[in-house]
């Protein structure tokens, strides 16, 4: 299986030499998630603004958000190689790598995430489960209410509130330093981290490692990766059902 | 030395005076906000079973939604009543922005727009489920129209 690819064996630095070949360096299921999460992410902002009568659909868009974050801490354990905690680097000298390697001019062919990309999109996916997960409790004193509402007092869900609407900000200032990113690769590291996200491949020097990669992801197959993310999506979302399912029953008095 | 005794009392009387006039100020305020915002809370009381209804969460009943929507008219009829006092440099907690005291035609008439839609849902409730749900739609947004530009963000 997948497993067989070892953290150490992604560490090295590339040899810049070899010749470049595309290499799928994001599975499917994974860069469905990201364009999903995207998408739910504005589509939430713009449902957030639009008034009344989109109130359901941004209570629908918060569901559909937990139920891929959820989804993706599944995948971070059972995904292909990229997508996993376990193949990530996480600690301080990996991270003060990436640093010097993000200054330099010159691509990171960084197969998935550099040590600063992992720490971003945990960063960026704590945001998100944050900002869903306080919508379950706010309210706009008007006409919408979370489903767990009524499981708090009226001051906390207050608190909530503010914090839904605080914590947007911050989310708002992490997608501007992400799309950042993505244009200083572009521009000044002459990396398109971009188009790896829509096709998964990215042309990456040919090295011993990638080759093991490479055959580790052809052991497992495609439909096999279809099946195991059909799997997670089901676990997570049968798991946001129970949760919401669980809500407490609204009071209404007349 | 009974005039410097004279004057320093005299002093010290007025300065009382300020601080009792200035606290007599606040007190004003306070009540001011305590009561529009009463007001407000009584209006989200209205609000609430109607939203129930909305989300199916209890059954659909016109005739309660007509008697909210009433009570709902008069009482956006009366924000322009009880947000007249100026409570700008109130120590009371409040979410309301400055910036009313100078638009107080505006809010009013924010205010006023709120008290029509509340009177259209009346109207609307003698049309069936449909229409009632989307007259109730616009008394929401007009709510959020006044809250998004002279209600503070939590
Ligand atoms: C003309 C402007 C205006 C309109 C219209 C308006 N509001 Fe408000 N509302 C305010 C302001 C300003 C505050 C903040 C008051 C304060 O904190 O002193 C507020 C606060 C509130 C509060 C919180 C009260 C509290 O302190 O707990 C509720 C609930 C509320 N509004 C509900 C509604 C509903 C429901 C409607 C529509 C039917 C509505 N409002 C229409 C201006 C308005």
């Amino acid at each position: 299986m997948i497993s067989i690819v070892r953290k150490s064996s992604l560490s090295k630095s590339p040899d810049n030499d070899a010749p470049l070949a595309a290499v799928v360096v994001w599975d499917l299921p994974l860069r469905i998630f990201h364009w999903l999460i995207a998408s739910c992410l504005v589509a939430s902002w713009l449902t957030a603004e639009a008034g009344y009568e989109w109130n359901q659909v941004h209570l629908y868009l918060g569901y559909t958000t937990l139920t891929l974050i959820s989804f993706r801490v599944l995948w971070a354990f059972v995904g292909t190689p990229s997508a996993r905690v376990a193949q990530q680097q996480w600690g301080f000298g990996a991270l003060l790598r990436s640093l010097r390697q993000l200054v330099q001019p010159t691509p990171a062919y960084s197969y998935g995430h550099s040590a600063i990309g992992s720490w971003a999109s945990v960063v960026l996916l704590s945001l998100m489960l944050c900002q869903a997960m306080s919508g379950l409790f706010a309210t706009d004193d008007i006409a919408f209410q979370g489903p767990y509402y009524p499981a708090v007092t009226a001051a906390t869900a207050s608190e909530l509130t503010g914090f839904h609407h605080l914590n947007f900000n911050l989310i708002c200032a992490a997608v501007v330093l992400h799309l950042s990113i993505m244009v200083w690769y572009r521009l000044y590291k002459k990396e398109n981290l971009v188009s790896a996200m829509i096709i998964g491949t990215k042309d990456m020097p040919q090295t011993q490692r990638l080759t093991t990669i490479r055959s580790a992801e052809a052991l497992s197959g495609r439909a096999g990766i279809l099946l195991r993310a059909l799997i997670c999506l089901a676990v997570a979302g049968a798991l946001i059902a129970v949760v919401i399912q669980f809500a407490p029953e609204p009071e209404y008095y007349f | 030395m009974t005039n410097v005794f004279r004057c320093l009392s005299l002093v010290f009387l007025l300065s009382l005076n300020v601080a009792a006039v200035a606290a007599n100020d606040d007190e004003r305020s306070t009540r001011a906000i305590e009561n529009r915002q009463g007001l407000l809370k009584v209006t989200g009381h209205y609000m609430g079973p109607i939203v129930g209804m909305a989300r199916g969460q209890i059954p659909f009943d016109a005739d309660v939604i007509a008697h909210h929507a009433t009570q709902i008219g008069h009482l956006t009829g009366m924000l322009p009543d009880l947000f007249r006092m100026d409570t700008r440099g109130s120590s009371a907690p409040t979410e309301a922005k400055g910036i009313i005291w100078d638009n107080l035609e505006d809010f009013a008439a924010k205010a006023k727009t709120s008290q029509d839609r509340a009177q259209a849902l009346v109207a609307a409730t003698s049309e069936g489920k449909g229409p009632t749900l989307k007259a109730f739609g616009a008394l929401g947004n007009s709510c959020k129209g006044c809250h998004d530009k002279y209600r503070e963000k939590k």
